[in-house]
């Protein structure tokens, strides 16, 4: 189980993911949500390209190409907790 | 009377260079070509009334292209109340063989830009109440996404809204609009620096296109053969291409025109120095279709060394590097730029510049892929749209181009190439090749 911590950091990613599709990737009128189906919305593999270039910046992850998938980059909720599962030990809270 | 004046962006711009050189070499123009396969034809007089609202609200579309005094600079003239409309005509067929000749037409008949000509329409009518409507526009006018979506918006009215006078008028969500409020003048410059130091490393290796080993044998106007699947077929390539991970479709495309066209090249014992293949790439922000009369695509030069071509999967993963290398540093964005930078140089400087860092070529292909439509595009003026393919004009040298489209979920792919340029066995060797390379066919003679 997740301390309050950990949920909090969780929460800051998908808010930081939120804010990235909505500036950079995704017109004004496209409301992204933690749970907006990205690839409904007009993901593509530039945009994509984009946001993992974002992320590893951002976060210091690289995604390898064989976890992304319809269902890992589908929203926002998803690529974050990847993000997260994939954060170094010492940047995520032991329960 | 009020006029409204559009300026050209540099994408825009970049158009009308390739209009000019187009014209230089006795084609028609920049064209770009729509075919909108109907099941049902559709009503003339409810067309025209279509067509008059469009412009009313879009006074844009039959503006003539002017040149500021001072600057030469390019810009649409729109009047308030125009007077004119695009031009639509009605034509009689008999069957698919009418139609391929009606859409060569249309790519070789100039439109006139200057007069406001920039946008028409041929009406062919077929047994069984059939009809395609044909659709022509001045490419420096908008580019393939915003041709779709003026067909959604002529043709789907109740669905789709008219933009607003200010959307109408190009600029909200206009790339150029982007760069100039979120990007400082340093880094501009440096996006700048950096498109030339591509076209540089490009041009250590430059290409050699089939145009310009074939010069004698070309004839001014384009040709146009389609490679058309079903769904079943677009079902099975769309797998084909989940093979390599999500979104691989215009991986999976490039690098089968890719390796399709080095064996052209190999058949014909040539061995070029690399391939280069002008490939575009929609800017848009996503979920939105504006602007739509201004084009809103980035041209990057993708460069291929023969050794990468030799299969399709070593096209894709120079493909891929290549993409990822672009997004890293970003090249899309650094090609805008200089297309904005240079769309004060006359046209015919323009060309030449890009023609002497390429020692007399430009590309050896210019390869796009437009997606899937329009969502809104299902049907026009109550008739069902059964198919929709592109055929756009391509910059002579390299006089070809491979455009994949998708439409009710079954992939077409346009072959353009100067007439002349390519023989009907050869059309023919390059249909089969990519047909059996997209499928997984083993027979790719």
């Amino acid at each position: 189980m997740r301390c309050a911590r950990q949920v909090h950091m969780l929460a800051d990613i998908e808010a930081e993911i939120v804010g990235y599709l909505h500036m950079v990737i995704f017109d004004p009128s496209v409301l992204i949500e933690r749970d907006t189906d990205l690839l409904a919305a007009g993901l593509d593999s530039i945009a994509l390209l984009n946001l993992l270039l974002f992320i590893e910046k951002q976060y210091g992850v690289c995604i390898p190409e064989e976890t992304i998938t319809e269902e890992t980059i589908r929203n926002v909720k998803n690529i974050a907790a990847l993000v997260y599962a994939l954060m170094p030990p010492d940047l995520t809270v032991q329960s | 009377m009020t006029i409204k004046r559009f300026q050209f962006n540099g994408a825009d711009r970049l158009m009308l260079a390739i209009d000019y050189q187009l014209r230089k070499c006795r084609c028609a123009g920049n064209n770009g070509v729509i075919a909108l396969y109907l099941d049902r034809a559709v009503d003339m007089e409810v067309l025209k009334s279509r067509a008059s609202d469009l412009v009313r609200n879009a006074p844009v579309i039959c503006a003539p292209l002017k040149r500021q005094r001072l600057t030469g600079l390019p810009r649409w003239e729109a009047h308030q109340s125009p007077g004119r409309l695009p031009v639509i005509t009605r034509l009689e067929g008999e069957g698919e063989a009418d139609v391929v000749r009606a859409v060569r037409n249309a790519l070789n008949r100039s439109l006139n830009p200057p007069a406001g000509d920039n946008l028409r329409f041929d009406l062919l009518s077929l047994p069984g109440n059939r009809q395609v409507i044909i659709m022509t526009w001045a490419h420096m006018l908008m580019d393939a996404h915003g041709a779709e979506t003026l067909l959604a918006l002529l043709g789907s009215a109740d669905q789709v809204p008219w933009p607003s006078a200010s959307e109408s008028g190009r600029f909200a969500g206009c790339y150029s609009l982007r760069l100039r409020t979120e990007t400082d003048k340093t880094t501009l410059k440096r996006y700048v620096n950096k498109s030339f130091a591509h076209i540089d490393a490009c041009a250590q290796r430059p290409p050699q296109s089939l145009f310009s080993l074939r010069r004698a044998a070309v004839k001014p106007g384009f040709d146009y053969t389609l490679e058309v699947f079903t769904a079943d077929e677009t079902r099975r390539i769309r797998a084909g291409a989940r093979r390599f991970g999500l979104f691989k479709e215009s991986a999976y495309y490039t690098g089968a025109a890719m390796h399709a066209l080095h064996r052209l090249y190999a058949a014909q014992g040539i061995t070029p120095p690399s391939y280069v293949a002008i490939v575009t790439s929609d800017v848009r922000k996503k979920g939105t279709h504006l602007p739509l009369f201004s084009n809103q695509a980035a041209s990057v030069m993708y460069q291929f060394l023969p050794r990468d071509c030799e299969d399709i999967e070593s096209a894709m993963e120079a493909f891929a590097a290549q993409t990822k290398s672009f997004v890293r540093d970003d090249m899309f964005n650094a090609s805008l730029a200089l297309a904005e930078y240079t769309r004060y140089m006359p046209d015919w400087f323009y060309i030449k510049k890009m023609q002497q860092a390429f020692k007399g070529e430009f590309a050896s292909a210019v390869i796009a892929y437009t997606g899937d439509p329009v969502s809104q595009l299902v049907s026009f003026l109550g008739s069902n749209i059964e198919r929709l393919y592109h055929v756009p004009a391509v910059l002579t040298g390299p006089g070809f181009g491979i455009f994949f489209s998708a439409y009710a979920r079954a992939l077409c792919i346009t072959l353009v190439h100067a007439d002349g340029l390519l023989s009907a066995d050869e059309v023919l060797s390059l249909r089969t090749c990519l047909r059996a390379l997209l499928l997984r066919e083993t027979n790719t003679a």
